[in-house]
């Protein structure tokens, strides 16, 4: 995809009660970390055990990073403050 | 959801198709979705609302959120589940009425071919919003009322709040909107139910839903004002007995039960008891296509900044983000293993879940209020409320128990 088809989302907060915390889990020690969706959390020993319940059925490894802390870029169009990927 | 004047009295209503898979059957115009292949939606279109309730589930205040959807990201919404052949799309908050553009909405929605509903607390309904909603499109009202006058204004922080909201069920009903109640059952409220349905049944409402207590938002923080076990099979029997006495008068009000499953067992058990085996097995086949407790699968909710839930309860998990991929992208990828594991929860299913003859049209309730009190969705409901005898299968649950 050619690069300046992507726009850099807003950012727009994903919490209001505490912060968003992006879930990454992985299955088995081979596997790649997987995005799972995320969690909102006052802090990250809450947001771990917040993710720890809802995938300890199935993960080994999970990681957690603020969602402020990741900047997206995707050609989708809903965002409407969305801005041009460079800026 | 589950209808008990379908299931009980045999009642035709427009929700049916998507209930029972039933559309077939009935001579009222159904949402029909062949085996509702994509969720209804339920869109927090704000977080502010002008009244604090106790139980709500997406901790509405006074303000809107920073990153909630201008009218023209809204607008790309509403074409992006609509694309997706999403059949319903129920616009709730906070408040829905306290967005200006509100009306507009429902009228884009309509538009694209979304059947757009509400769910509201009715006290800013005015008969002038009403029939604004109606021409544009609106298809139901559902409006929260949560017991008499005085025990729903403690309930909702606000004085005059009973009042307010009877007022907008009139417009609503003057405006020809289909219109219903939704009712949340608690330890505090459980007195008034008959009272609320005589009342709003003499201003000519039909339709009314019970909810049971969900553990999400600030109702995880009433969930000691829950009904006990007891206390729920009696809730839960007034709605059947309120439902067929009614009907038997010719009134034919809708009822349903919303957000616990083992009614699903509960009320084909009253069936056999109340009423015939032969009620029972045709209660039994309806709730076999309805497919238990829908989060994950047949109902979605996308909260104020976009964050898509797999129910309107259960805001403290995010699938994904609408500005970041469409609503269908989200809701299909088969990478998530606690989604996959949700849409296969049969094999999951623990403890009193495991031998339990309504296991299969039950799923084992409500995974969130699992999820709130046994850490583990996929432990049994703490509001399962069936007796050990209702639950045997040896017994074909055919011995009345002296439960109630």
């Amino acid at each position: 995809m050619p690069v300046e088809d992507r726009r850099r989302v807003s950012d727009a907060p994903r919490a209001t009660d505490g912060s968003e915390w992006e879930v990454f889990v992985r299955e088995a020690s081979t596997d790649p970390m997987r995005h799972v969706g995320s969690v909102t959390a006052e802090t990250w020993d809450l947001a771990y055990e917040q993710a720890a319940t809802l995938f300890s059925f199935t993960a080994d490894d999970i990681w957690l990073c603020p969602a402020d802390a990741v900047h997206r870029f995707t050609p989708t169009t809903l965002d409407e403050a969305a801005s041009a990927a460079g800026d | 959801m589950i209808s008990v004047s379908k299931l009980l009295c045999g009642l035709d209503a427009e929700g049916d198709g998507l209930r029972y898979d039933a559309a077939n059957e009935s001579d009222t115009e159904q949402i029909s979705e062949e085996k509702q292949r994509r969720p209804v939606v339920v869109w927090n279109t704000t977080r502010g609302c002008n009244l604090y309730c106790e139980h709500c589930y997406a901790s509405a205040c006074d303000s809107g959120a920073d990153g909630e959807f201008s009218t023209r990201e809204g607008k790309r919404l509403l074409d992006d589940l609509a694309d997706y052949g999403v059949p319903v799309v129920l616009f709730s908050g906070g408040e829905p009425l306290v967005r200006p553009d509100l009306v507009e909405l429902v009228d884009y929605a309509a538009d694209v071919g979304l059947r757009p509903v509400l769910s509201t607390n009715g006290t800013l309904i005015t008969a002038e919003r009403a029939q604004q909603l109606a021409d544009a499109g609106l298809a139901y009202a559902g409006i929260s009322v949560d017991g008499m006058a005085e025990t729903n204004d403690h309930f909702r922080g606000q004085d005059g709040a009973f009042d307010a909201a009877v007022r907008g069920i009139e417009h609503c009903l003057d405006a020809g909107l289909k219109t219903g109640l939704r009712y949340t059952i608690t330890q505090h409220n459980r007195d008034d139910l008959r009272d609320i349905v005589d009342l709003l049944a003499d201003t000519g409402l039909d339709r009314f839903c019970f909810y049971h207590l969900a553990y999400g938002g600030r109702g995880a923080d009433i969930s000691d004002t829950d009904l006990s076990t007891a206390e729920r099979r009696e809730a839960v029997r007034e709605v059947c007995d309120l439902t067929r006495a009614y009907h038997e008068d010719g009134h034919e009000i809708e009822t349903l039960l919303v957000g616990n499953y083992a009614d699903a067992g509960y009320i084909t058990e009253y069936a056999r008891r109340e009423m015939s085996e032969e009620r029972a097995r045709t209660v039994r086949r309806y709730l076999e296509t309805n497919g238990g407790d829908p989060a994950g699968e047949r109902v979605a909710d996308i909260d104020y900044q976009g964050n898509v839930h797999l129910n309107q309860f259960w805001q403290s998990y995010s699938l994904g983000n609408v500005r970041d991929r469409s609503f269908g992208a989200i809701w299909e990828d088969d990478s998530n293993p606690l989604v996959n594991a949700l849409r296969t929860r049969d094999d999951r299913l623990q403890g009193r879940c495991t031998d339990c003859q309504y296991a299969d049209i039950c799923k084992g309730g409500s995974p969130l209020r699992s999820l709130a009190v046994h850490d583990d969705p996929f432990a049994p409901d703490p509001q399962c409320y069936l007796t050990s005898a209702e639950r045997a299968p040896d017994t074909g649950g055919l011995h009345p128990t002296n439960a109630d």
